[in-house]
């Protein structure tokens, strides 16, 4: 990612999730061009927030081949934000996935974030402010973990369940609203020899429904953007297509956009100092 | 098991033994109430009002009476919207259930009084500010009541929660069954309503009166209607100075008067209470005191708050300068009552509550309350359980939406703590206050760092 | 009386809805009763809501105006918070051409009757209004006797369990209701056909008995408020594999809305005298109103009605009659009626040496699959 336009200053983003930490260093030229990505890190948080801030950051800053000292200004944001050392700001995922979405997708007026442990929807303005969300992180049911403890109970890689739903004759359905009870409905519907992939499509299309659930909630209206690792599941994606009816827009590295909006948000402050916080 | 696991084990084993064995002995002891009534009286300094002061010793001085024997056969278990003055004016003591709850929750005794009416079949749907009451009057914590009085409004919970809680303290339980009637319905069918429920009330205060053997004189009932009407024009007036920009007080220290609204109405401390509040928030207005040093946006919240320690209002008030200006339940809804036809007025009353009845009302009334207060935003606590409140979400979401008033609804529970997850809660606050444009607290997140 | 065919539909939950006004100013009744999975209503009421209420709303959602689900007038109680908020929703976001919100007393008695018989004549208005022309006393009447009509045919098929062998299930029992529940002529001319005569005999189609019935098998009574027909077929196929028959209901589809034990006292019945006329709006109206209004506070009351001692004088007296031996009490989940009414019943019924199987569920389809396990273990108890 080597760069040739002269850069003011350089800003991080940390995003540290319940399961992964993601780093974005940005590149502002202060005179009114839009910032430059110039590295990017992604760890696993693990039982260390503040180790895994670090190790993100430091991957980033090693792609860019710059050091923790050319970081001008850095913002925290994400579940484990309050753990960052040396955070200048902390921000809510919610204001930094749709400004990060924003940048990648320009047109998106919803931002639909499938993660870890958690789901949100985002809705925003013309201009990209956020003026409604909806959260669901009570419940495993709709969030990558929902599909992780299936891959488990179905024998199947988690990165294998996008590509094998497209070749399932058809969807299984899935009626338990609850994780533990769908997997014990997914245990009982292998030993009745049904197919592995015909089950898959049934566990994306409840995760599509719950997804659609909480848009309906928050008002979302399209363009709608994914973002989050689950928008890497081509299944899940294709499902939720069919429910909201409308393509999604999927950036190329979904789970980066929490860490670049925070970034952005430092970049705001770093080229204008007096300018009011991300969000005014 | 290590030292630490068998102190924690002995520290439950204690904990229990209290509440079900001296508990129930502690709360009638008037020894208690002088300790308490002491402390506050030393530690007055500390209120953050004066008002609070005179609040709490109210407050005290009610319990006192409610658990000694002196008043034995003059308790009624109310529910909140139930027409105390009618109580009052019998000189009987009206003790309100869901603030017993919301006390319990306070004070820490929340989860134990819901297991103990989870023990009894009560399943964990249900609010639980029933719960926990069903609980405390199963543990034996509640005064024994000479009677029951409840309303139908603005929650259908209630007056099954009061049959059952009649069953459990074995005492009658008069029932105010108040009509949806108000707003679109015809003038025929109000005036049908209204002559319903007053119909019921007198009969409520005759049989309570019978019940308990306490005199239902005409002039105590002006009396106890004309004290009902002079504390509200004092909570008028508090909410007039409220309007003030900025904030006088912070909705964090309000909350503490609804137990007025539910629990005094009709007697001369209300009176006290209000005229207390009013006068230390007209000097605050006078004096340029505000509520927080940078008011940096104005909310209204709606419903009630978590009553165990959560720092919620800490949070949005101190920490981000986000002042609640106002809250639903401290609305003034109701026209003055007329002390020479109590019943009927009591009952114009009842069925004048916005949150009752057809679902755009109370986002109209919202909406207005909005605009008065000149808001930034609206929250509303979801309370777990709570349908007949956050059934009408959307309603006053969209009222809301249309007059650009952005809106949050914040899932919680207000007696069980259990349910509470303090992370996820800021989380979704401090989201909601960066999309009012305040500005994100810098290093300073809600949380500092907990085990 | 104008014909289903040619008049517009009214919609209606909740059994305390006097359908009689609504046939009277000549609309064509017809009861809501969802069938769309409640989660597409989740965006407009909120998701720990009665199962049932979601369902007519989801339904709603995904139909035309003027569609089955969608009917251009429709008429609430204030039953509940669930049933008012349906209101506030319906109202707010569907905009049909007539709403509206009935106060239904939960008491009994006279002051209750004045009050809930001046609610009906302000629907009476309001529904003159949107049919455009008058509801005469002629209208009141025939209306009344018509609905009397309907639930005497109901009444006699339910009386025909006593005695039944093999009885009916309850899936039938439901099903008749249901048809009583269309507009007059169309119930009328449906139940001539299907089936309040020799529905034994027939073949095929729902609600025959279990293949494996005996004699002497255990029987049961159906207690709740409204429940999914594929729920209630669940419930029976589960009971008959258990050894057991359903043979009675307590639900507010069913026996209640026949007004199961009250024949002297409906609204249409024969040698009633019309109650003196309360006020203006012509003699005959009031009187008619109030005996309507009578008659529905003073049937077999449901959860939600104030007393509870009537409930359980009710159902032990349901129980008698019918010979039943246990009770499975079917609540839907949130319905705060069920959860306090549920657990009182069962220690009442107790108390009387009476078993109760207690049950939550969703309404819908996915709800049968918990059933039978549940009702298995309770029929094998017994």
């Amino acid at each position: 990612m080597a760069s040739t336009a002269p850069t003011a200053s350089i800003v991080a983003g940390i995003d540290v999730g319940s399961l992964t930490t993601e780093a974005a260093l940005l590149g502002v030229t202060g005179n009114g061009a839009p910032p430059r990505l110039l590295g990017q890190g992604m760890v696993m948080t693990g039982h260390d927030a503040r180790g895994a801030a670090e190790a993100a950051l430091a991957a980033a800053l090693a792609q860019a081949g710059l050091g923790r000292g050319d970081v001008s200004r850095l913002v925290a944001t994400g579940y484990g934000r309050i753990a960052v050392t040396g955070a200048d700001q902390r921000i809510t995922e919610i204001t930094c996935h749709a400004r990060g979405a924003r940048l990648l997708l320009p047109a998106a007026r919803t931002v639909i974030d499938i993660g870890g442990q958690d789901s949100k929807v985002i809705v925003l303005d013309a201009g990209g402010r956020v003026v409604d969300f909806a959260m669901n992180d009570k419940c495993a049911a709709g969030t990558g973990r929902f599909l992780e403890v299936m891959a488990a109970a179905l024998g199947v890689a988690l990165d294998d369940m996008g590509r094998r739903d497209a070749a399932a004759p058809g969807a299984v359905t899935i009626s338990s609203m609850c994780t533990v009870f769908a997997e014990s409905e997914v245990v009982s519907l292998i030993a009745a020899q049904k197919p592995r992939d015909a089950i898959i499509r049934g566990l994306h299309e409840a995760v599509a429904g719950r997804t659609a659930a909480l848009c309906a909630r928050a008002g979302g209206a399209p363009p709608v953007a994914m973002t989050g690792g689950v928008a890497k599941n081509a299944g899940v994606v294709r499902a939720l297509e069919a429910r909201l009816k409308t393509r999604l827009l999927i950036p190329p590295d979904p789970q980066m956009a929490g860490a670049i909006g925070a970034a952005l948000a430092a970049a705001d402050a770093a080229a204008s100092p007096t300018r009011p916080a991300p969000g005014s | 098991m290590g030292t630490k696991d068998r102190w924690a084990g002995l520290k439950t084993q204690a904990q229990r033994a209290f509440l079900e064995h001296l508990a129930p002995r502690l709360v009638r002891s008037g020894l208690l109430y002088d300790v308490l009534e002491r402390l506050t009286r030393l530690r007055q300094a500390d209120y953050p009002l004066k008002a609070t002061a005179v609040l709490a010793r109210s407050g005290l001085l009610l319990a006192r009476r409610a658990y000694s024997r002196r008043y034995r056969r003059r308790v009624v278990w109310t529910n909140a919207f139930a027409p105390t003055e009618i109580l009052y004016a019998m000189d009987l003591l009206p003790f309100s259930l869901e603030v017993a709850a919301a006390t319990a929750a306070s004070l820490g005794l929340s989860d134990h009084l819901l297991d103990v009416a989870e023990r009894h079949w009560y399943s964990s749907d249900a609010c639980a500010f029933h719960r926990a009451a069903i609980g405390a009057a199963l543990a034996g914590l509640l005064p024994e009541p000479a009677a029951l009085l409840c309303t139908s409004h603005i929650c259908d919970g209630a007056p099954k929660a009061f049959a059952r809680l009649g069953e459990v303290a074995a005492r009658p339980v008069f029932t105010l069954d108040t009509p949806a009637v108000g707003g679109a319905s015809g003038t025929r069918a109000r005036a049908a309503a209204e002559a319903y429920l007053a119909r019921q009330i007198a009969e409520a205060a005759r049989d309570i009166s019978r019940a308990t053997g306490a005199p239902l004189r005409p002039e105590r009932l002006r009396g106890a209607c004309a004290l009902s009407n002079e504390a509200r024009r004092w909570m008028l007036e508090c909410a007039a100075l409220r309007r003030s920009r900025p904030a006088p007080i912070p909705g964090g220290q309000a909350f503490g008067f609804l137990f007025a609204m539910f629990q005094m109405q009709g007697s001369a401390a209300a009176v006290e209470v209000y005229r207390a509040l009013a006068d230390e928030l007209a000097a605050r207005r006078r004096e340029g005191r505000a509520a927080v040093p940078r008011e940096n946006a104005r909310l209204l919240w709606l419903h009630l708050r978590p009553y165990y320690p959560a720092r919620i209002f800490e949070f949005l008030e101190q920490g981000q300068g986000a002042v609640v200006t106002f809250e639903e339940f401290s609305h003034v809804y109701w026209e003055e009552l007329d002390p020479h036809d109590p019943f009927t007025s009591l009952a114009r009353k009842c069925l004048s509550h916005f949150g009752y009845g057809e679902a755009s009302r109370r986002a109209l009334a919202v909406a207005a309350l909005a605009q008065e207060y000149d808001v930034g935003g609206v929250i509303h606590f979801s309370h777990w359980g709570c349908r007949q409140s956050c059934g009408g979400v959307r309603l006053i979401k969209d009222e809301l939406r249309r007059r650009g008033v952005p809106f949050l609804a914040l899932d919680g529970d207000c007696v069980d703590r259990r349910s509470y997850a303090e992370g996820q809660t800021l989380t979704r606050l401090a989201a909601f206050l960066e999309m009012l444009g305040v500005p994100a607290g810098s290093g300073g997140a809600p949380m500092a760092a907990r085990g | 009386m104008v014909s289903s065919g040619t008049s517009r539909a009214a919609g209606w939950f909740c059994a305390l809805t006097p359908v009689e006004l609504l046939t009277a100013a000549g609309l064509a009744p017809r009861r809501l009763l969802g069938g769309a999975a409640p989660a597409a209503a989740d965006a407009y009421l909120t998701p720990n809501l009665c199962p049932y209420v979601r369902s007519a709303f989801a339904a709603a959602l995904a139909d035309e105006p003027g569609g089955p689900a969608r009917p251009p007038a429709v008429v609430f109680t204030n039953s509940c918070n669930a049933m008012i908020h349906l209101h506030g929703a319906w109202t707010g976001h569907l905009g049909p051409a007539f709403t509206h919100l009935l106060s239904v007393p939960r008491h009994t008695g006279d002051a209750a009757t004045d009050f809930f018989a001046a609610a009906l004549g302000g629907l009476l208005d309001a529904l003159e209004s949107f049919a455009g022309r008058p509801v005469t006393d002629d209208d009141l009447q025939a209306a009344m006797a018509a609905c009397d009509e309907l639930r005497a045919r109901l009444r006699a098929l339910y009386a025909g369990q006593v005695a039944a062998a093999p009885p009916l299930s309850a899936s039938h029992l439901l099903e008749a209701a249901r048809t009583a529940a269309l507009p007059p002529a169309a119930a009328l001319a449906a139940l001539r056909e299907t089936g309040c005569a020799q529905p034994r005999a027939a073949p095929g189609g729902a609600g025959r008995p279990h293949p494996h019935w005996r004699p002497h098998r255990p029987r049961l009574l159906l207690t709740g408020s409204v429940l999914d027909p594929a729920l209630v077929a669940a419930i029976d196929a589960a009971a008959g594999a258990a050894g057991a028959d359903v043979v009675i209901d307590d639900l507010c589809l069913g026996s209640r809305y026949a007004f199961l034990g009250e024949e002297g006292g409906t609204p249409g019945a024969r040698g009633a005298r019309p109650d003196p006329p309360a006020g203006a709006g012509g003699a005959g109206r009031d009187g008619l109103l109030r005996r309507i209004a009578r008659a529905y506070l003073e049937r077999p009351p449901c959860p939600r009605m104030a007393r509870g001692e009537r409930r359980e004088a009710h159902v032990l007296g349901l129980l008698r009659r019918f010979h039943c031996h246990g009770v499975l009490a079917f609540a839907l989940k949130f319905c705060d009626t069920a959860l306090y009414d549920q657990p009182r019943l069962k220690t009442a019924l107790a108390a009387q040496g009476v078993p109760t199987l207690l049950c939550a569920s969703e309404y819908g389809a996915e709800a049968a699959g918990q059933v039978a396990t549940r009702v298995g273990a309770f029929v094998e108890m017994l």
